[in-house]
């Protein structure tokens, strides 16, 4: 298990550096002014880019070449991830059309998927009972707006 | 006014039956969210923030102030009684104080956790009243110069001390503040990083970073890993009432664990972590039986259980007089000020008394209703760690949502939640602190404004951070922190070579 703990660090560690770049990137595009020429608003994210790439390279360094960190020899398993962040990316897509109750409902479901509960109906019961109460407590108990039942039907 | 007629006052206003109310809320929800794994006080203030605008300042604040410290009090019984730590201050007692839930006294853990959280909230507040008008004093002399310094020396030693290597604290840091980066520029009205999306000129609300990278984060990394999901719960065996030996082998653990906690709250080093394993290693030394620790020993809980609520006393301390905040928690109460338009900070204390000194008044009372709560009801809380994990998660999650959604009104805002919860579970996965990120997302953008000003007062000599004699000390201090460890461990390494 030591070699995707290293690989890990190395891909995260190359991954910051890449967004130091793009970030130097926008920042050399970005219009400065010459009344602010000296120290400007590209000034700090030169060098926030800079530390960025000096502390990504470093842990990608650190992640090939350095010695294993013990204690991380737990096995990842990727199923639940996939399951949680569909139920996130469901809950962005049906949030305004199909309205908050179901949007939570979705996401409710696919996390305790992700979890590894069984009872699939059960699971969209609980989801559906806290939705509502939910809905229920923030637009009657604090009156804040939030996408109703489908389009027209209660809000 | 001296500080005990400040003081006095501050109890007048935390002792209306309105702020009574919000003081037992915050230490309610507290207490919950700190024994509910997964979910932190961090994440809960952050997704209190758009409810919480309708209420008056002094009520928000007291219920914040009342929730920080009951989550340090939950958190202990989780710890004790499952042996996961309920906040990252609690690490050390999810060891020692579960040890003795497994050989049946677990009620004596409890007691000495919640007992000595109390002597060591109520001494660190203690602390807090009298030595913040000190800090203050000093501070109204601060420019943008000493900030900038101040918040340079925050950035070393946090980056330094929070996780386990510096380099992966750095690179928080730095995640931290590119985010911060993203929005308009504040002196020039200039767009940066906003690849032409309207919803990011007003930047990325911190509170969307904190959910995403700690509920959802959390979420995604504990789901990953099987052996992060099984936990066995502790019943509480024994009596609540410590024997006159558990007193004994107690109070001076306590006195010490405050003694470690409340400095490194206070200064600018953060977090509640590392005095907890100070003081782990302190008892160790002093205790008369060390065999023990390892196997169950009181003093191993109730000195670290001390020390992390004097911690949480102490960054009280530079987050109000100085408006720096030492960890995730702080960062996102800094956030809460600046929603109410306020900046903490010696004009703070001058031009927001009564705000300021309620808070304080309203931290002792909170630490004794907190006995209360965690004491004798301790056996009502036990239950909620039943709670089945994926039903625990997925209402996380949906409140998530629903906080993160209620800010804007925008499901854009979802998205950079999604985007927000697989950067903490990268960076979960690769022992990425969360915590500077959070603090150099708030602190950054300050950082870059005093800079600037206190450039443009200088008419741009750089040299005005290290003529003024407080600004230059500061930076000598940062310069030392983040240079001395590194070199002290080379000669070190070098000797042993040798």
């Amino acid at each position: 298990m030591r070699a995707t703990r290293l690989s890990a660090d190395a891909i995260i560690g190359i991954g910051i550096a890449l967004l130091g770049v793009g970030f130097a990137i926008a920042t050399a595009r970005i219009d400065v002014q010459p009344v602010y020429a000296k120290i400007g608003p590209t000034f700090v994210p030169w060098l926030v880019s800079a530390g960025l790439i000096a502390t990504g390279s470093l842990m990608a360094w650190a992640g090939l070449h350095g010695p294993p960190t013990a204690g991380h020899e737990a096995k990842t398993e990727w199923r639940p991830v996939a399951w949680i962040f569909a139920g996130l990316i469901a809950d962005w897509l049906l949030f305004k059309p199909a309205g908050f109750i179901i949007a939570s409902t979705v996401l409710f479901f696919c996390v305790a998927r992700g979890f590894g509960s069984r009872s699939a109906l059960w699971d969209a019961l609980v989801g559906a009972a806290l939705s509502i109460a939910a809905y229920l407590l923030f637009r009657y108990g604090l009156n804040l707006t939030l996408p109703g039942l489908l389009a027209g039907i209660w809000r | 006014m001296t500080t005990l007629e400040h003081l006095i006052a501050g109890f007048s206003t935390a002792l209306t039956l309105a702020n009574l109310g919000w003081a037992f809320v915050g230490v309610t929800l507290g207490t919950l969210v700190g024994i509910l794994p997964g979910i932190g006080p961090a994440l809960t203030i952050a997704l209190l923030l758009p409810v919480t605008s309708t209420l008056t300042p002094d009520a928000a604040f007291i219920m914040f102030a009342g929730l920080y410290y009951g989550a340090m009090y939950g958190s202990s019984t989780t710890s004790i009684l499952l042996n996961t730590p309920g906040e990252s201050g609690s690490i050390v007692t999810a060891v020692e104080g579960n040890l003795m839930a497994r050989q049946g006294r677990g009620a004596a853990a409890l007691a000495t956790a919640a007992i000595g959280s109390f002597v060591a909230g109520t001494i660190g507040t203690i602390l807090l009243t009298f030595l913040a008008p000190v800090i203050v004093k000093l501070a109204i002399r601060f420019g943008p110069a000493e900030y900038f310094s101040l918040i340079m020396l925050a950035f070393v030693t946090i980056s330094a001390f929070l996780g386990e290597s510096r380099v992966k604290g750095m690179a928080s840091l730095f995640l931290g503040l590119a985010i911060g980066l993203v929005g308009i520029d504040s002196l020039t009205g200039q767009a940066r990083f906003t690849l032409g999306f309207p919803n990011l000129l007003n930047g990325i609300d911190v509170v969307i970073v904190a959910v995403g990278l700690f509920a959802v984060g959390e979420a995604l990394h504990i789901a990953s890993r099987p052996d992060l999901r099984e936990a066995r719960i502790e019943a509480v065996k024994g009596s609540l009432m410590m024997t006159k030996e558990e007193w004994s082998r107690s109070w001076l653990p306590w006195l010490r664990g405050t003694a470690i906690g409340f400095p490194f709250g206070a200064l600018p080093a953060g977090g509640t972590e590392i005095p907890t394993f100070l003081s782990y290693v302190t008892e160790k030394r002093f205790a008369r039986n060390p065999e023990e620790f390892g196997h169950g020993a009181i003093e191993g809980v109730a000195g670290p259980e001390a020390a992390n609520n004097a911690a949480v006393a102490g960054v009280l301390v530079p987050l109000l007089t100085l408006g720096l905040p030492t960890s995730a928690t702080a960062a996102i109460l800094l956030a809460a000020f600046q929603q109410y338009g306020l900046q903490p900070g010696p004009l703070l204390f001058q031009q927001e008394s009564t705000l300021v000194w309620g808070l304080i008044a309203s931290l002792y009372i909170g630490n004794v209703m907190l006995l209360v709560l965690n004491l004798p009801l301790v056996g009502l809380w036990v239950r909620l760690l039943s709670i089945p994990q994926h039903l625990l998660y997925g209402a996380i999650l949906v409140f998530s949502t629903l906080g993160v959604y209620s800010l804007n009104g925008s499901t854009f805002d979802l998205a950079l939640l999604a985007v927000f919860g697989a950067l903490g579970f990268l960076m979960r996965r690769s022992d990425l602190p969360v915590a500077p990120c959070v603090i150099g997302l708030i602190l950054g953008p300050m950082a870059e404004a005093h800079f600037r000003r206190a450039l443009s007062i200088s008419q741009g000599d750089l040299s005005v951070f290290v003529t003024q004699p407080i600004s230059a000390a500061i930076l000598a201090v940062a310069l030392a922190a983040l240079v001395v460890p590194p070199v002290i461990s080379w000669t070190r390494s070098r000797r042993a070579v040798a």
